[in-house]
Order: C-alpha cells, then sequence, then structure tokens
C-alpha cells in the first residue's frame, strides 16, 4: 500500500507540473505581443515596458519557465492586471461562492442521481425506467446557461418565487443564501444528475445479473432484501468513483452557471478577466482548480486502493 | 452482419429517432439558403421584439432579425464547428492513443500529458485557449479539441492494448510484418467501432460547449448566427421577449439529442458488450 500510494503521489506531481507548464505556455499563445495586448489600446511605450518588465517578458524562456515555477512553489500566482492585488488573495475570496454552489449542486446529484438511478433499476423496463432514462437524455442534452435561462424566466420572472441572481453569504443569512443559490445549483446539477442516473442504473443492472444474485434468488431471499442487501453495496464502488469525477465538471459547469446568475465566484471570476484580458487571473484560476482537481483524484485514488487491494496491484 | 442490421432495425427505436434527426438537421444545414431565404444579420428596429408569427416563426431579437433564419444558417456554424472538431479530435486522438499503446515506451510521457490536459475542467481549457488564441472559429476548434482529445486517446489506448496482443497481430508478427504494416492494417481498422462511438459523443459535446463558449463572449464574433451567440442574444431580455432564447435553445438541444441517442444507439447495436455495462435505453 506504501508503495502504490507513493508511485500515486509521484506521478500526480508529474502531472501538477505538466499542469503548471501548460498553463504558463498558454500565456506565450497570446498572439502578438502580450504586453502590448495587456496594456491596452493608447497605452506608452513606457507602460507597455513597465508591464513587460513585471512579467518578465524580456527573459529566455528557459529561464521564464524556471523563475514561473519557484514562484508557483511559493504560492505566487502573480499580480492580477486590473485589480492590482494577487491572484492567490483574489481566487480565495471567490471561492467560497464556487464551494457553496458546487456543494449544494453536488448534494442534488448525489440525491437525484443515485436515487433516480435506483428507481429506474428498481423498476426496469416499466414506464418508470422508461421516463426516468428519458428525462436523462434530455438532461445530458440542453446547454446548462440555457437551463439557467429557463428557471430564471419560469421561477425567477415569472412567478417571482426565487432571485434571478446575486449571493449572499452563508453567515449573513442561511436563508438567504440557500434561496439565492437554488436555482443555480439546479442548473449546474442536472447534467451531472442524468449522467449519474443513468450510470448507477446501469451499475445496478450489471451487478443484478451475476450468478451470486441467482443463487440468492435460490436461497429465497425476497427481491428486496436482494436490491438492496446484495446489488446496491456492490453496484456502490462504480456509482463512487463516478461522483468523484463529477467534482471536476461541477468547477467546469460552475463558469458558465455563475456568470448566468452574477454569482461572484471562481468562475465568474475567469469569464469577466477574459473580456478584461486579465491573463493572470486566467492562469491563477486554471492551476488552482486544476489542482484541486488533481488532489481529489490521488484521495479518491487511495481511499479506492484501500477499500479495494486488487488495484493496487495492477 | 445481418445480425447487426436486424438490431439496429427492430431493437433500437432510439438509434432510429437520432439517425432521423441528425439526418432532419444535416438536410437543414445543407438547404438553410432554400429553407430561410432571408439575411440573418439584417437589421430593422422598427420590426424589434416581435413575439413568434407566421411571418417569423420564432419571432425577432432586439436588432429586428429574424430569428427563424439565424438558427436555420447557424445550424451550418454549429454542425461546421462540431464537425473540424470531431475530425482534428479524431486524428490527433487517434494517433496518440495507437502511439502509447502500441510503443510501450511512448506510453508514459503521452498519458501524463493527457492526464494534465485532463486535469483542466474542460471549460476552463478551452476558455484559457480560446483566450489566448483570440475569437475565431479555428481557435474554438483547437480550444474544443484540446479539450477532447484526451478522452479520445484513452479510448484508443486501451483497444490498442488489447489488439497487439490479439491472436492475429502476434501471427501477422510472426510472418514478418513490420509495425507500420501492423499498425495500418491491423489496429487501425479494428479500432473503427470505439472510435465511431466516442466520436459521436464529441460531436454532441463540442456542440454544447461551443454554445457555452460564445455565451461568454469567447465564441464566434458576435453578428454570426452560431447557436450559441442566437441564445445568448436574448440573456438580456429574459422576461420582455423570453423567445429570443427559446426556439434556439431547443433547436440546440434537440441536435445534441439526436447525437446522443445516435451513440447510445450504436454502442448497443455495434458494441453489445459494453452496452451492457451501461444500459442506456
Amino acid at each position: 500500500m506504501m508503495g502504490f500510494a507513493l508511485k500515486r503521489i509521484a506521478t500526480n506531481l508529474v502531472v501538477l507540473l505538466l499542469v503548471s507548464i501548460l498553463a504558463f505556455y498558454l500565456m506565450a499563445l497570446v498572439p502578438g505581443d502580450p504586453a502590448a495586448a495587456l496594456a491596452g489600446v493608447g497605452a506608452s511605450a513606457a507602460e507597455i515596458e513597465a508591464i513587460r518588465d513585471q512579467l518578465g517578458l524580456d527573459r529566455p524562456l528557459p529561464e521564464r519557465i524556471t523563475s514561473w515555477l519557484i514562484r508557483l512553489l511559493h504560492g505566487d500566482l502573480g499580480d492580477s492586471i486590473t485589480l492590482g492585488q494577487p491572484v492567490l488573495d483574489i481566487i480565495g475570496q471567490r471561492l467560497p461562492a464556487t464551494l457553496s454552489l458546487s456543494l449544494m449542486a453536488m448534494t442534488w446529484t448525489i440525491i437525484f442521481g443515485v436515487g433516480g438511478g435506483i428507481v429506474a433499476a428498481k423498476y426496469s423496463g416499466t414506464w418508470i425506467d422508461r421516463s426516468i432514462m428519458t428525462t436523462a437524455v434530455l438532461g445530458v442534452s440542453m446547454p446548462n446557461f440555457w437551463l439557467g435561462f429557463l428557471l430564471i424566466m419560469i421561477f425567477g420572472v415569472g412567478l417571482l418565487w426565487f432571485p434571478t441572481g446575486g449571493y449572499v453569504t452563508l453567515s449573513d443569512s442561511p436563508s438567504q443564501w440557500f434561496r439565492h443559490l437554488l436555482l443555480p445549483s439546479i442548473a449546474l446539477s442536472f447534467l451531472q444528475i442524468a449522467l449519474l442516473a443513468r450510470m448507477t442504473r446501469g451499475a445496478l443492472l450489471d451487478v443484478l445479473g451475476q450468478d451470486y444474485i441467482h443463487m440468492a434468488k435460490a436461497r429465497g431471499l425476497t427481491k428486496s432484501q436482494i436490491f438492496f442487501k446484495y446489488a446496491l453495496l456492490n453496484a456502490a464502488i462504480p456509482i463512487v468513483t463516478v461522483i468523484g469525477n463529477t467534482l471536476s465538471l461541477m468547477l467546469s459547469g460552475a463558469v458558465i452557471v455563475e456568470s448566468v446568475f452574477s454569482i461572484p465566484g471562481i468562475g465568474e471570476l475567469m469569464a469577466s478577466s477574459i473580456l478584461s484580458r486579465d491573463y493572470p487571473i486566467i492562469q491563477g484560476a486554471l492551476i488552482v482548480t486544476a489542482a484541486m482537481f488533481v488532489t481529489i483524484n490521488l484521495l479518491m485514488d487511495l481511499a479506492y486502493a484501500w477499500l479495494n487491494p486488487k488495484v493496487r496491484y495492477e | 452482419m445481418s445480425e447487426v442490421s436486424q438490431r439496429a432495425r427492430f431493437g433500437q427505436p432510439a438509434f432510429v429517432v437520432g439517425l432521423t434527426m441528425a439526418a432532419t438537421f444535416v438536410l437543414l444545414a445543407a438547404l438553410a439558403d432554400i429553407i430561410a431565404p432571408g439575411s440573418t444579420s439584417q437589421i430593422d428596429i422598427p420590426q424589434a421584439f416581435q413575439s413568434p408569427s407566421l411571418q417569423h416563426l420564432f419571432g425577432t431579437d432586439n436588432f429586428g432579425r429574424d430569428i427563424f433564419s439565424r438558427v436555420v444558417h447557424g445550424s451550418r456554424i454549429s454542425l461546421g464547428i462540431g464537425l473540424s472538431t470531431v475530425l482534428l479530435t479524431g486524428i490527433i486522438g487517434t494517433a496518440l492513443g495507437v502511439l502509447a499503446g502500441y510503443f510501450r515506451s511512448l506510453d508514459g510521457p503521452i498519458m501524463r500529458l493527457m492526464d494534465a490536459l485532463m486535469a483542466f475542467p474542460s471549460i476552463m481549457l478551452a476558455i484559457g485557449i480560446a483566450a489566448a488564441l483570440g475569437a475565431g472559429s479555428i481557435s474554438i476548434v483547437i480550444a474544443l479539441t484540446a479539450v477532447y482529445i484526451p478522452n479520445t486517446a484513452r479510448i484508443v489506448r486501451s483497444s490498442t492494448l488489447l489488439l497487439r496482443e490479439s491472436d492475429f497481430v502476434l501471427a501477422a508478427r510472426a510472418l514478418g510484418a513490420g509495425h507500420i504494416e501492423i499498425i495500418v492494417r491491423h489496429i487501425l481498422i479494428n479500432l473503427q467501432t470505439p472510435l465511431l462511438i466516442q466520436l459521436t459523443f464529441v460531436f454532441a459535446y463540442a456542440i454544447l460547449s461551443e454554445s457555452a463558449l460564445s455565451f461568454l463572449g469567447l465564441g464566434l464574433p458576435v453578428p454570426a448566427p452560431s447557436w450559441g451567440n442566437v441564445i445568448a442574444d436574448g440573456r438580456d431580455y429574459l422576461s420582455e421577449a423570453p423567445w429570443i432564447c427559446i426556439s434556439p435553445g431547443v433547436t440546440l438541444s434537440l441536435a445534441v439529442l439526436s447525437l446522443n441517442l445516435l451513440g447510445d444507439g450504436l454502442r448497443d447495436v455495434l458494441d453489445p458488450q459494453t452496452s451492457d455495462n451501461s444500459k442506456s435505453q
């Protein structure tokens, strides 16, 4: 187990290194002179030179990569061009909103995704199964920002049940926090619920076809005993794996959904930084989210290997 | 083959529905000039904010442009970007996957790079690339391709790993076939099924992601009627003119739905083994 853990940690460190180099190169991809692009139209030569100097653009590439990596190791993601503050501080301020939204969406995903999949598998082949699976395939076909628009039109503008956007922190008012996040979290989780329901149903039906299920039937166990005691437990591993991957998809979707509902999270920050061409923020947001994702994946891998010894020897 | 076509015809209503819908969208794109002869960008302020009517099937937007024409012509842009992404992803993803799966020494470096690409939340990576390259259809296609290559390469790699140990490859090698001959004649040919299924889903995702990029202002420059742009045009008028974004959104969702049904159906028809694991009907 120790060896396996060290190997996984080493692999993930390599991935993180590649992630930071890729993020660095994105900056280098900007066509033309990045300093001039960042300074904006009508900037004086001195202003452009100041930015060039600040970003170290006049030094050779290998040196720039090395110093960029060293700064990263010190937790320095550079300063925002438009706000002047350190990128890491800005991201830190935005993190709670994104985490609130993602966790609420995660909650719906687990409850309705796993729940929907279980119900569909329990009643497989009936109209209940078919309507859940039809909803699920519709769910994976809708853009989440459009779903957000629909929710705003129906529940925000039409029925006036919920605010159409904005964010209130949990400590300020838990009820307002919930009211502001409900529609966005539905828009964000719908696709994930659909994916997880399909996955859960598939895993359950797969297990229900196994020999030991037939054995359990032959031993005279009732249908629900078999379903909940044997099938569900054995289908749990693939389901939990998918739930782990969901978090990355959540962060991805949050960029869009936060913009739709004007929630001041990392996604909205990134979307607004595109328009202001604030590349250090885009770069920083990319690295922070990727690092979060790699860490979660590593923890999932280790937990998985701990639960299932077979994995360690693959 | 006859068994396959039997399954396709009788066992898979979703596949047939998906295929019919997809064919309709291809026709829509091909015949756009005949179906909607009007202009897509003609500004006509007195006609602005007309709700749907016989004259304007989907209504008009804030500039008085006919939304139906924009959606019909937009199918060319959205499907075109989707198809370009599929082709580029297919070529690069297959090449990387085959190299990683066939030549064991390349496996580590290639797959770690794929892991690194996959570590970025997908839309964020696309945003980063599209923001760096600037707006335009080529940068969107490059950004989306970068997002979908890793998964495609993984699937191709795992199929290649199985194929290179298969009896017919071992036999070909024993008969003196070189690497290139084995890859071209025995491996690539047998990758068709998993690739076809994967690329159908890539097509669906690409259309969705293109619309998301357009919504964020990273899509095609605004007058171009890509579906994402047309939907995004309605965001400021959700209460006064909800139709601006409703019908383009429905159209886009139907196109993605057709590809998802087609992908599910192809998997059930061509690859019954995996479809048993992930029944999606």
